[in-house]
């Protein structure tokens, strides 16, 4: 076990208290390993943004733990950890290029190198030209890739995203997969990406969580063994989204039987 | 584009003035004065130095009103919009307040500070107050979470968040309050000095229809009604103070 960067330990999530109470996660024990494309999916409402979160130090666990590193996460962990939220979570007042400088700013690096970081990975996720540009000028696509810009930008080690692609139309979201795949081919980062895709986590992934219906458990964690670059068509991935929907299918009907 | 708008408005200026020429060839001269009488009239009481303290008065009170009810109306909004148990303890207290007509509490003001400018600050200021509170907290609560959710992931402090995140995004929604503030605090000044007042534009207002001076009635309020319009000028640019236009 010890060779899991991220390491969720007997992972529960409670919401409300007394007859109210929602159990979001119970009891999720997984490892991420250094370096790995990490998905996790599920039925809608399972709980997989909560589990993000819990990793992301922006939510606390009501039992259990999330290990990164070998240290408990207790709050927000910036150095370690960047975050891609599926709703873009751009600031409107700022051009591009204020927003990826905004991790930076906090982060008190000096203006000059703030700008240059800043454009090297606006670069690097195909914004070049567009730095000046403020987020209503913007593509639902152009967005994330800001979004994503700023995330690289601050160079952790880990990057997660929660539903990032889940907002585009679906050409926008098979080019920025690409795209993805190939930054983190590139960066050596470990990502840990929450989707509700079935074709997004085959053609993505090194290895897949897949999530119960709530209570959110770990159902199963299925290896993705096929070379890179893939074909988002072949036969290999869609094999492995079938064997996905074979185990997800049950659930997703679960999660419609109680009405979510 | 700009030239025909302005023509276009010259043109309902011309209209009115010269529709207001004829109708006061029928309505007795003591009802309504014509603009013939009107406008030699209107310079000469703007050149008149004893107007001026009148003027002075009335813009003394409306800046000093509408700074008082800014800085605490954004104060106390800021924090009532931060903490939510502020929030739902004192919410619904201003939200009642702000709908019981303010007029009724010009009778008690004047009793307690006089008929001299307090009052009217005092008034003007309880105008101007509740949108620019209700509005600030309504800008800070309607921040999108995701907004905060990503400053925190990113590392930032309570205060950073405040002042790079829930500052900025509110702004928009709360600069629109302020200006509603603003013209809010110009009728409850003018409104103040009308009902009561030693000296000022409304009691110049109030002292002209009293004594049937028709043309100075229409002289004072044209004056107001330029007031009004510089005043429309500035909430404009305070509008344009925000990052949404």
């Amino acid at each position: 076990m010890g060779s899991y960067l991220i390491e969720a330990r007997n992972l529960s999530k409670v919401y409300g208290s007394g007859s109210k109470s929602v159990v979001a996660l119970q009891n999720m024990n997984f490892g991420v390993k250094r370096g790995e494309f990490f998905t996790i999916i599920g039925p809608s409402g399972c709980g997989k943004s909560t589990l993000l979160n819990l990793i992301a130090g922006l939510d606390k666990p009501s039992s259990g733990e999330i290990m990164i590193d070998g240290r408990k996460v207790e709050g927000p962990n910036p150095e370690l950890i960047a975050v891609v939220f599926q709703e873009y979570a751009l600031y409107g007042w700022r051009t591009v290029l204020g927003n990826v400088e905004f991790g930076l700013e906090i982060r008190g690096l000096g203006k000059a190198e703030r700008r240059e970081r800043a454009l090297k990975y606006i670069r690097l996720v195909g914004l070049g030209g567009f730095e000046d540009k403020y987020p209503s000028q913007l593509s639902g696509g152009m967005k994330q890739r800001a979004a994503l810009a700023r995330a690289l930008s601050l160079e952790t080690e880990v990057l997660l995203m929660d539903e990032p692609f889940g907002a585009l139309d679906e050409q926008t979201r098979l080019l920025l997969g690409i795209e993805l795949t190939r930054i983190w081919e590139e960066t050596k980062k470990t990502v840990v990406f929450v989707t509700h895709s079935l074709s997004e986590a085959a053609f993505l992934s090194e290895r897949i969580l897949i999530m119960s219906a709530r209570p959110g458990t770990c159902k199963k964690i299925v290896e993705v063994n096929i070379g890179r670059p893939r074909d988002p068509n072949s036969d290999e991935v869609n094999r492995v989204k079938a064997m996905i929907w074979d185990e997800i299918k049950d659930e997703s009907k679960r999660m419609m039987e109680v009405g979510l | 584009m700009r030239i025909r708008i302005f023509t276009y408005q010259l043109l309902i200026l011309g209209f009115i003035i010269v529709l207001w020429e004829f109708s006061s060839k029928v309505v007795p001269k003591i009802f309504l004065a014509p603009p013939t009488n009107v406008f030699p009239l209107l310079l000469s009481i703007w050149f008149d130095p004893d107007t001026y303290p009148h003027l002075f008065t009335t813009g003394f009170e409306i800046i000093l009103s509408f700074g008082l009810a800014t800085a605490s109306g954004l104060l106390l909004g800021f924090a009532l919009g931060t903490w939510r148990l502020l929030r739902n303890a004192y919410e619904p207290i201003l939200l009642a307040f702000y709908a019981v007509p303010s007029v009724v509490w010009y009778p008690l003001l004047l009793l307690f500070l006089g008929l001299d400018v307090a009052s009217k600050i005092a008034f003007a200021f309880i105008l101007s107050f509740f949108p620019i509170i209700l509005t600030t907290i309504q800008g800070v609560t309607q921040v999108d979470k995701v907004l905060v959710k990503a400053a925190y992931s990113m590392g930032a402090s309570k205060l950073t968040v405040f002042y790079k995140v829930v500052l900025p995004a509110s702004l928009p929604i709360i600069l629109s309050g302020i200006s509603t503030g603003l013209a809010l605090c110009v009728t409850g000044v003018i409104v103040g000095e009308m009902l009561g007042g030693i000296r000022g534009l409304g009691v110049l207002i109030a002292s002209a229809a009293t004594l049937f001076e028709t043309a100075h009635y229409f002289v004072y309020t044209i004056t107001v009604i330029l007031i009004a319009l510089l005043v429309n000028y500035v909430s404009k640019l305070f509008e344009h103070l925000s990052w949404r236009s």
